[in-house]
């Protein structure tokens, strides 16, 4: 899609400011095939051929105004990357920004034309479970982990994608599960997680994880500019590992606390307002949550150049 | 493999005669020259040795106990008349092994056998020699005992230190960066091997008769469950490791009341346990390898001691199911010894731990020394053309399997001659 038309791909991004966004802009700014990028978040960026649109996903009357700024010109691909990663400011907010700002992206880009939608997930809306298979592929149902609201709400937007590419079939979508995402500058739960100088863990259990570095997620992220595959992918690195290995490859100390006394820890952090950790989250931490990477592998071709391990490793810095 | 059963290594030669009858299956020596002689194999056939031949003094016990050896093994050639079910080929031909296995008693020879042992031993083993001969079998065994009893000890101190490293890598918190996608740690593997070593040729000395059933290419090895903690499953897998070492490296599959128990579920999953599901037990099939299925379950290892070795309730059939879908044979296994290892006395609540009851045994986690027979036995076959949806043919298979169980297991039940002694 992109080749042959040479240098005058028009491309889109929600959330510059986000997880991804922080991760692909400069990249996209260095791509010479962009004619043009439009950017649309709460924050201003800046950079040549960049323009950015202020925009409050937010607000109700948002999708008017995305449609606008997407239609000027026909967009080639549109990566809605506008997705919490930080510490959530209320549950009610995030709700609103995942789950409605999904909406409404959705909305405009079908109304605008636009051509490709690539949206970031994560393997977390599998679900921790006791029921799991080896490994989770794609068409694994999404079980999510119902005692926290950030993964339900992730559930949710996988599941307006689902609806979107079966109602929408004109427009393309890739949606990459990625495993959590590693790296030396990126900013997100399982990062901030495995910083900590004591991470806790759970005594007796040491579930099997797998993560991806950040330049592998870019790398893939990027790739859908040289012709954007439909689908869903599983991006994982190639190797899994205990938790306690990640914990000590990024360079901390795992802190194992017996189960029944990390709950009750904290749901008394909790409500005491002092964290804001669902304990439902622990499930990561007590059951293997371990997604098939064969389809990514097989269908895009993807070569993951860092493995979990390094991946962790790189956590350390 | 028969070269290594060869308990011929037993320097002294009256043992090794009596016993080799006993233990070395006739039908495993067809597969002598293919198994023997494939490269590395001949690692693990002296290591078995070693093991082999230190099997007939159990642990490290008072003289009394092995001098009873010599006239337990006898009753042992017995479970050659048990062709029950599955074995008779079992007991047909036992001598073939036996020529090259008892070296007799050229003072060099033996010293061969030895040399898995720790150094210490070697010498006493030299001194031990010239006497051996004039002296009569009952001092013969005692000598034996005190020549063992320095490397013994080592290996029951490198099996406490691997017990050590079992128990950090059980609470979650050792780590490992060598896992397949089923979690199993080879290093870990390779470090708590003195502790499998320990148990399985020492403290159980187990004795697997059968093992040349088991076809290359996967098949589903359906066992009774027993013993409060399963240690059937690691068990039988080191069985398979040890008499097959060509095959794939075979997995048993853990109930979730296992698999999720926190510290055992944990270990067990890097030292090869899958968690019992169809699709595993299918991805694993696929990849060639022995799958080890308890079909009893949670019921097989929480049923009280009264009721040992009955069997029960096959789950719903699953196992047959995965043999119609994926073609490939079931083999009956009988496990004895595994009931008396932990017997399961008395359950406590053990919600706060997260495990559906905390079992009672008599020295907690610790087993106690039963001797364990594995008996394995001819595949099933499965019927042509019958499918996973036929509920007969399903339910007869799993009678079929259950009943040559059952049979089996009497046959061992009935040739053993003690708990402790077998």
């Amino acid at each position: 899609m992109g080749q042959e038309r040479g240098s005058s791909l028009r491309v889109a991004i929600t959330g510059p400011t986000s997880e991804f966004g922080a991760v692909l802009l400069p990249k996209l700014l260095a791509e010479p095939r962009i004619e043009q990028l439009l950017t649309f978040g709460p924050r201003p960026v800046s950079g040549a051929r960049l323009v950015h649109h202020r925009v409050d996903l937010t607000r109700w009357d948002v999708e008017s105004e995305l449609e606008g700024a997407l239609s000027a010109a026909p967009v080639d691909v549109l990566y809605h990357l506008a997705f919490l990663h930080g510490r959530t400011r209320g549950a009610a907010f995030a709700h609103e920004l995942e789950v409605i700002g999904t909406l409404h992206t959705l909305a405009a880009a079908v109304r605008a034309g636009v051509r490709h939608v690539v949206v970031p997930s994560t393997t977390a809306v599998y679900g921790a479970r006791a029921g799991n298979p080896v490994l989770l592929g794609e068409d694994a149902p999404l079980h999510g982990c119902p005692g926290s609201r950030f993964v339900t709400d992730r559930v949710e937007v996988e599941r307006q994608l689902m609806a979107f590419r079966r109602d929408h079939p004109g427009v393309g979508l890739t949606v990459f599960r990625f495993a959590p995402v590693l790296g030396p500058t990126v900013d997100n739960p399982a990062t901030r997680y495995f910083r900590r100088p004591l991470v806790p863990t759970l005594l007796g259990f040491d579930p099997l994880w797998q993560a991806i570095h950040e330049e592998d997620a870019r790398e893939l992220l990027l790739r859908v500019l040289d012709g954007p595959v439909s689908g869903t992918f599983n991006v994982v690195g190639d190797d899994v590992l205990p938790l306690s290995s990640i914990i000590r490859l990024a360079g901390t100390r795992p802190l194992p606390l017996p189960p029944p006394l990390a709950r009750a820890t904290l749901r008394a952090l909790n409500s005491a307002g002092i964290t804001a950790t669902p304990g439902a989250l622990l499930d990561y931490l007590h059951y293997s949550w371990v997604a098939d990477g064969t389809r990514a592998r097989t269908t895009l071709a993807f070569r993951p150049r860092f493995g979990t391990r390094e991946a962790a490793a790189s956590v350390r810095s | 493999m028969g070269s290594r059963r060869v308990l011929g290594n037993d320097p002294f030669q009256r043992g090794a005669a009596e016993r080799t009858p006993a233990t070395s299956p006739a039908s495993d020596v067809p597969e002598q020259p293919s198994a023997a002689s494939p490269r590395g194999t001949g690692a693990s056939t002296e290591r078995n040795a070693g093991s082999a031949a230190k099997r007939p003094t159990p642990s490290r016990r008072p003289a009394a106990r092995p001098r009873k050896s010599p006239p337990r093994a006898e009753p042992s050639p017995a479970p050659g008349p048990v062709p029950a079910s599955g074995a008779p080929a079992v007991a047909a031909a036992p001598p073939p092994p036996a020529p090259p296995a008892p070296p007799p008693l050229e003072p060099g020879a033996p010293t061969l056998t030895w040399t898995p042992a720790e150094a210490p031993p070697r010498e006493l083993d030299r001194a031990a020699e010239g006497t051996e001969a004039a002296v009569t079998p009952a001092t013969a065994s005692l000598f034996e005992v005190l020549r063992e009893a320095p490397g013994v000890l080592a290996e029951a101190w490198s099996a406490l230190e691997a017990a050590l490293r079992a128990i950090r890598a059980g609470l979650g918190t050792a780590g490992g960066e060598q896992l397949d996608v089923y979690g199993r740690d080879a290093r870990l593997s390779e470090a708590v091997a003195p502790l499998l070593d320990f148990l399985y040729s020492r403290w159980f000395r187990v004795e697997v008769e059968g093992a040349s059933h088991v076809p290359a290419g996967g098949a589903l090895l359906v066992a009774n469950h027993a013993g409060a903690l399963p240690l059937d499953g690691p068990m039988l897998h080191e069985a398979l490791r040890r008499e097959r070492p060509e095959l794939p490296e075979a997995r048993w599959l853990a109930e979730d009341q296992v698999f999720y128990a926190p510290l055992l579920g944990t270990l067990f999953n890097r030292l090869g346990a899958v968690r019992a599901s169809p699709d595993s037990a299918t991805r694993l099939l696929a990849e060639g390898r022995p799958v080890l299925i308890f079909p009893e379950g949670i019921q097989g290892i929480g049923k009280p001691f009264r009721d040992r070795y009955r069997l029960q309730r096959f789950g719903r059939g699953g196992f047959v199911k995965l043999a119609l879908r994926t073609r490939r044979p079931i083999l009956p296994v009988a496990i004895m010894g595994a009931e008396e290892t932990l017997p399961l006395l008395g359950k406590l609540p053990g919600g706060l731990l997260g495990v559906p009851y905390l079992p009672v045994t008599p020295l907690g986690p610790l087993p106690l020394p039963a001797k364990w027979r594995i008996r394995i036995g001819e595949p099933i076959a499965v019927p042509p053309g019958a499918t996973e949806t036929d509920l007969s043919v399903v339910e007869s298979l799993v009678d079929a399997t259950r009943n040559t169980i059952e049979h089996m297991l009497r046959a061992l039940l009935g040739a053993r001659g003690g708990v402790f002694l077998g």
